[in-house]
């Protein structure tokens, strides 16, 4: 089957209402607010996102596809960070080193090596998340398609791909 | 479409683990703060943890041995050249093989690690590293470290002597890290080679250790903070040493030594 078989045509700019395009915006806009205020508990943000995306999903094809692209690209930074803070709270409680020098692996690292190795991955990987979404943001705002790696075609498979119709239940007479 | 989302799922995987494992190993880990703790202090706190040691262990004392450490202080000292430490060995009985480094240049030598030496110089080459320690400043720091350097002051005003055997305990049983013992190796092997005592007897007693122990044991992480035995063996043996050296045996009775344990 091909691809117009398959999935619904993507909107163009010019048949996308302002309303639509502010309200795809929001998905990545209301992250940042999200992100701050959960950053002790990096699930909150999580939360918001899922609720943003399934009280906004059933307005059009592309408020959907940019909530879910979203949505879905925030989950492995949520991840990471709750991983960093879990990580971070047993070495404080459980009386650890942030410079641990027992060893990972023979003759590869040390686990503080590994600890520090994390940290940067995640920060880099917050700063890319950041990024990506600011430029979905301006993209959205302008009524444009951007599909971030992986996120992108997840999100557009997910919002695009036609269902099948469930036909509706009828009663039957009795056999 | 399904295909190219686990292919770009592959690649997002791939990336991170790669990008992990990269900065892991460039080591980013930042360096802990060296504390600057004077010698003089160093050597005040040195006394009373030496006074601490002592004070759980027996002190062997037979001429034989103290002339035998002289010997190979004396020697191993000229090679070190000006230092600011005062250093004093000790031996005690102690069937475990083991040596170790206090603060100020307090050396304690197991009769353990007498007995496991083969020569003299195998013991010299265990006292290089232990002075190692002690030059490169790796036993202060490493006591800044675990213990914080207001305890350690702390002990200097009051002396409290639960807290002063507490980080007594610390510098016997705690390790150094790899870099350290890394630096330490180097500077063994510097000094014997310049007290004409060929560095490769630094493998010759790590190799003693690791077929006696098989490798890696817990109660010798003064020497091996970890599992690297091999490595460090390899280093010590690829350790270039010049074609003129021309190494003088230490003139030691050290069956006599052993006897004397």
């Amino acid at each position: 089957m091909t691809n117009e078989e398959l999935y619904h045509p993507v909107e163009q700019p010019d048949d996308i209402p302002t309303r639509d395009r502010e309200d795809a915006m929001g998905a990545y806009l209301m992250m940042f607010a999200a992100l701050a205020a959960g950053l002790p508990l990096p699930i909150i943000n999580l939360i918001a996102a899922l609720i943003y995306y399934f009280t906004n999903r059933a307005k059009s094809r592309f408020i959907e596809f940019h909530s879910l692209q979203s949505l879905y690209s925030q989950i492995p930074t949520t991840i990471l960070n709750a991983g960093l803070v879990f990580w971070t709270l047993k070495i404080l409680f459980q009386d650890g080193s942030f410079l641990s020098d027992e060893s990972f692996a023979s003759d590869f690292a040390t686990v503080g090596d590994v600890y520090w190795g994390y940290i940067y991955v995640v920060v880099a990987a917050n700063l890319i998340y950041v990024i990506f979404s600011i430029v979905g943001a301006v993209y959205a705002r302008k009524g444009r398609m951007y599909y971030f790696i992986f996120f992108g075609k997840l999100a557009y498979h997910f919002a695009y791909k036609k269902r099948e119709e469930s036909k509706p239940f009828r009663n039957q007479p009795p056999a | 479409m399904i295909q190219k989302i686990y292919k770009e799922l592959l690649i997002v995987i791939g990336v991170f683990l790669l990008v992990w494992v990269g900065i892991t190993l460039l080591r980013p880990v930042p360096e802990a703060p060296e504390i600057a703790v004077s010698v003089e202090t160093e050597m005040e706190l040195g006394d009373l943890l030496a006074k601490e040691v002592l004070d759980n262990y027996t002190v062997i004392n037979s001429d034989t041995i103290n002339d035998a450490i002289y010997k190979i202080k004396h020697k191993l000292l000229s090679a070190v050249g000006p230092t600011v430490y005062d250093y004093s060995f000790y031996v005690v009985k102690e069937e475990q093989v083991n040596a170790f480094a206090t603060l100020g240049g307090h050396i304690f030598i197991f009769s353990g690690m007498i007995e496991m030496a083969a020569e003299p110089e195998e013991l010299a080459a265990v006292l290089a590293h232990e002075i190692g320690h002690v030059e490169e400043r790796h036993v202060v720091n490493k006591l800044v470290k675990e213990i914080g350097v207001t305890v350690l002051f702390s002990v200097l005003s009051g002396g409290d002597p639960v807290l002063v055997s507490e980080i007594a305990r610390a510098t016997v049983s705690s390790a150094f890290d790899r870099s350290q013992e890394s630096e330490a190796d180097q500077f063994a092997m510097n000094t014997l080679e310049k007290a004409r005592i060929s560095p490769r007897y630094v493998a010759s007693i790590f190799r003693r250790i690791k077929e006696k122990y098989g490798g890696y044991d817990e109660r010798l992480e003064f020497l091996m903070s970890h599992p690297n035995l091999n490595k460090r063996i390899k280093e010590s043996l690829e350790y270039p040493v010049d074609e003129s050296f021309n190494p003088i045996d230490l003139e030691i009775d050290w069956e006599a030594v052993k006897r004397n344990l």
